[in-house]
């Protein structure tokens, strides 16, 4: 449900995206190295398998890019928000916790 | 060394006129291709959901915006999680396939070396051991369609499997009250202008009480398919969004959507009983949009 305030942990935020982006860029690598090592070899000379077979790895391989940029895009954003948050909270001052987590 | 290559499997074979079947070690390269990219996906679901939780504390409107895309059909950890599900599948698929061709190729290889003992011994019995032979490749053809159905199954995401999956229990529900005491169900003809369906069948005529909702031709799945979908995504959307799926207040709120989009598409020749607003249906008429909701909660797992 939606509360009625903010709670802010820019640190805890960048964190997050920090790892998404790391995430990002393994997948990156791994994504790369699928689209070279997976080849249009048919496992069995029989159509009716292979066929489908390599047209649902072609499939997976085109999720596996949209995923690569998913992940990017949550690291990036993450990253965004807690740089946007780190100006709020010099902003917020007046109403900055002990625990550093602003709340207005 | 495979039975397949062994000199009397490859004589008998030969006097059978079966072609030898195909070595299996590109399968078990692709198994191995397949298993290990469906690890790192699983990997990645546990990794995302870590690197998530570090923001964790965070509370407000942004940050239940991202809980709404992380959490959806699109975000990456579902995203993550349907290609560990697919890879997994077809990994499976892929051995299952292996385990079959190696037990035909078990029983081709019977066939042949009977085939190098008939033609000393009792060559008139050669017709028949080709005939069993044949009956072997064509269980393993068969056997191998299904399996890349299976295959062609997996090419949908796992939010298009549950709304085949709820339309089909849709199409059973509906069905269910016309079956017949000796098997089968009271026929329900309909015209159809799918023509892919048209030309498989020979016909634009189907009995759609008599046939699976896979098998329905397009135009006739159509109904159950935008139900269940508008069903799922209020299912997905209202789970995001912490709502409890098991309340009354859901139930009525998401039955009232499914019958506020079923008007816009057939207001045009609903009867005045179906024609009205959701709030003043009679209870029949609402447990009929209810069940879409049902199903789809059914489905959510």
């Amino acid at each position: 449900m939606t509360p009625d305030y903010v709670n802010i942990d820019a640190g805890g935020r960048h964190s997050s995206g920090r790892s998404f982006r790391r995430l990002a860029d393994e997948y990156t690598d791994f994504a790369t190295g699928l689209r070279s090592e997976w080849g249009d070899e048919a496992p069995l000379p029989y159509e009716e398998f292979s066929g489908p077979y390599l047209e649902l790895r072609r499939t997976l391989l085109e999720a596996c890019e949209r995923l690569d940029g998913h992940l990017r895009h949550v690291g990036n954003g993450q990253v965004i928000m807690a740089e946007v948050n780190v100006e709020a909270e010099h902003i917020n001052t007046v109403n900055v916790t002990p625990t550093g987590q602003a709340r207005a | 060394m495979s039975l397949m290559s062994e000199p009397a499997v490859v004589a008998g074979l030969g006097i059978l006129g079966i072609p030898p079947l195909p070595d299996t070690g590109l399968l078990d390269k692709h198994i191995g291709e397949l298993d290990r990219a469906a690890a790192y996906h699983r990997r990645l679901v546990q990794d995302g959901g870590h690197a998530y939780r570090l923001a964790g504390t965070n509370e407000g409107p942004a940050t239940d915006a991202l809980h709404a895309y992380m959490t959806s059909r699109d975000g990456a950890v579902p995203q993550a999680a349907d290609l560990a599900d697919r890879l997994t599948t077809a990994v499976g698929n892929l051995r299952v396939s292996k385990i079959i061709i190696e037990w035909v190729e078990g029983l081709l290889a019977s066939v042949a070396v009977a085939a190098g003992i008939a033609v000393a011994f009792a060559p008139q019995l050669l017709p028949r051991l080709a005939a069993i032979g044949g009956r072997f490749i064509a269980m393993l053809r068969n056997a191998l369609s299904r399996a890349g159905r299976i295959f062609m199954s997996l090419f949908k995401t796992r939010q298009a499997r549950r709304i085949d999956a709820v339309s089909d229990r849709l199409h059973e529900a509906w069905r269910a009250p016309r079956r017949l005491p000796g098997g089968g169900y009271e026929a329900r003809v309909k015209t159809t202008t799918d023509q892919a369906w048209i030309r498989r069948h020979g016909t634009d005529q189907v009995d759609i009480a008599n046939t699976r909702y896979k098998d329905l031709p397009a135009d006739w799945q159509k109904e159950n398919k935008e139900s269940a979908t508008v069903a799922v995504r209020l299912v997905d959307d209202a789970s995001r969004r912490g709502v409890d799926l098991k309340g009354e207040e859901f139930m009525e709120s998401a039955s009232e959507r499914v019958h506020d989009a079923w008007l816009r598409r057939n207001g045009e020749w609903a009867p005045p009983e179906q024609k009205l607003p959701y709030q003043e249906l009679s209870q029949v008429e609402k447990e009929k949009d209810r069940v879409v909701v049902r199903e789809a909660l059914a489905e959510q797992d």
